[in-house]
């Protein structure tokens, strides 16, 4: 289990997994002690805001960090930083035991998901590999475990990996230019889309996640489908297997929706090939959904001013 | 105004930072936030016939909260609360016991906050001002998500101690 405290913190940054969540919720019942201390933690957390939107409102200067939007802005709904805290164990039992199969017909539930209109929310998942064990440290290669993907529809993205030394390497897409902020040396920008696309979970398999519409399309063509009754309430899993004449792309993959709003909640990548190393298995998990600033997906934003800049083209 | 809505609005005023944060616990967004508390303030005005001043106010209070926040997640039917109600039971328990000189302390907080270095002045404004998730202000300070979430857990433990140790000093 998590440290207690991590967990609390974590909750009040939006920032657990499902199992996390799950590990808070059955922790804060084991002792009355750690409601209190939970309750005290989300009293200063619940006061610090006030008082720094208080601050805000009153100081007439702008903050420093134009690219994002106003918080009196509207709202965009986050539903998925909200999971039910049995979800997780949930979703584990389901896939340990196979599911309950659903009279629901796969493909007319995947051309519903295909046929949901684009958000105009952008969407931030984090990564984690499933694989067993640690991934071998290379002090050159950041690790996709834990990396956090910021996704705007319909192609452009940033990828946040961490080197093992804790420096942000960070590559993304305008939807124009693609680009590489590494930590030190030059920023390179390309406008070949693909340029950089490698590090992302099933890119060089087919399914980049970042058109998320493309990639339901190819679900749809390569793959065997079948729809399972999930135990969260108002979610369906929607199991993929990759027919055998199909030669790219992760051997199963799971999609875990919302069957009202239709949306994505968790994508899982089983048995990628390893021929370009990576994990084996992937879980790429929705945490929030938000406008996020208009220039948030340009490279400027996420590097010094003074850095140098290649165009390769 | 009556002397029973007087005495509804004081005492609403004296909870509503412990029944803020209670309802921050459970929908985490300040804005959703917002939106329950003034549900919360007229329910507790419409419905105060009901409360038993022989009991405390703070317990009542979080009762009806705790109403508001169901009916907030019935209308969200696509936003999903972490906590089971077991775990909503004994979240409403530790709240209903934080006592108003608890709240109180937070009074300290603002002094805290300017004590604060420039650098953990601006996460703070990235994550409150802003409402920014670690995993979004990563990029802009160039940081990763976790540590951004790790700076964030320290700044709040040094406001914590800050606080208590301004009390401790006005207390001794």
């Amino acid at each position: 289990m998590n440290d207690p405290k991590d967990l609390i913190q974590g909750y009040i940054d939006g920032e657990l997994t499902p199992i996390q969540e799950a590990e808070l919720n059955a922790w804060i019942k084991q002792d009355p002690a750690n409601p209190r201390s939970l309750a005290a933690a989300v009293m200063l957390h619940d006061q610090l805001a006030n008082k720094m939107r208080a601050s805000r409102d009153l100081v007439s200067a702008p903050v420093r960090f134009p690219s994002f939007p106003s918080h009196s802005g509207k709202r965009i709904v986050r539903a998925l930083t909200l999971f039910v805290s049995l979800a997780t164990a949930a979703i584990l039992l389901v896939v340990v035991l196979g599911g309950w199969p659903n009279s629901v017909n796969a493909a007319t539930e995947l051309d519903r998901l295909i046929e949901t209109p684009a958000q105009a929310v952008d969407r931030t998942y984090r990564i984690l590999s499933l694989d067993e064990g640690s991934e071998p440290l290379d002090d050159n290669r950041p690790s996709i475990n834990g990396a956090t993907l910021h996704v705007r529809h319909p192609n452009s993205y940033v990828l946040l990996r961490l080197l093992p030394d804790g420096k942000p390497f960070i590559n993304g897409s305008d939807g124009t230019r693609s680009w590489s902020v590494r930590p030190t040396g030059a920023v390179r920008v390309s406008l070949d889309p693909l340029r950089f696309r490698g590090p992302l979970p099933g890119h060089q398999h087919g399914l980049p996640f970042v058109d998320l519409r493309s990639d339901l399309v190819q679900l749809r063509d390569s793959y065997e489908l079948r729809v399972m009754d999930s135990p969260i309430r108002g979610w369906r899993l929607l199991q993929a297997e990759r027919k055998p004449h199909a030669s790219r792309g992760p051997k199963q993959v799971e999609v875990w929706y919302d069957v009202g709003a239709l949306v994505i909640h968790r994508m899982v990548f089983r048995k990628l090939p390893q021929a370009r190393g990576g994990p084996e298995s992937v879980a790429v998990e929705l945490i929030d959904q938000r406008r996020l600033g208009p220039d948030f997906f340009n490279h400027a934003m996420h590097h010094a001013p003074d850095r140098r800049v290649i165009q390769e083209d | 105004m009556d002397a029973r809505t007087r005495e509804a609005a004081r005492l609403w005023t004296t909870a509503m930072p412990t029944v803020s944060a209670f309802v921050t616990s459970l929908v985490r967004d300040f804005q959703a936030r917002d939106d329950v508390l003034q549900d919360i303030a007229v329910a507790v005005i419409e419905s105060f016939d009901s409360y038993d001043s022989s009991r405390p106010f703070i317990g009542w209070v979080i009762g009806v909260a705790r109403n508001q926040v169901r009916h907030y997640y019935r209308r969200k039917a696509h936003e999903r609360m972490i906590f089971d109600s077991e775990a909503v039971d004994v979240l409403s328990a530790a709240f209903a016991e934080t006592s108003t000189e608890q709240s109180q302390l937070f009074g300290r907080l603002g002094k805290c906050i300017e004590e604060l270095d420039e650098y953990s002045r601006r996460l703070c404004q990235l994550r409150y001002e802003r409402d920014l998730k670690p995993a979004a202000i990563g990029p802009i300070v160039g940081m990763g998500a976790n540590a951004v979430a790790k700076a964030l857990q320290r700044i709040r433990d040094r406001l914590k101690h800050c606080i208590e140790r301004n009390a401790a000093i006005q207390g001794g």
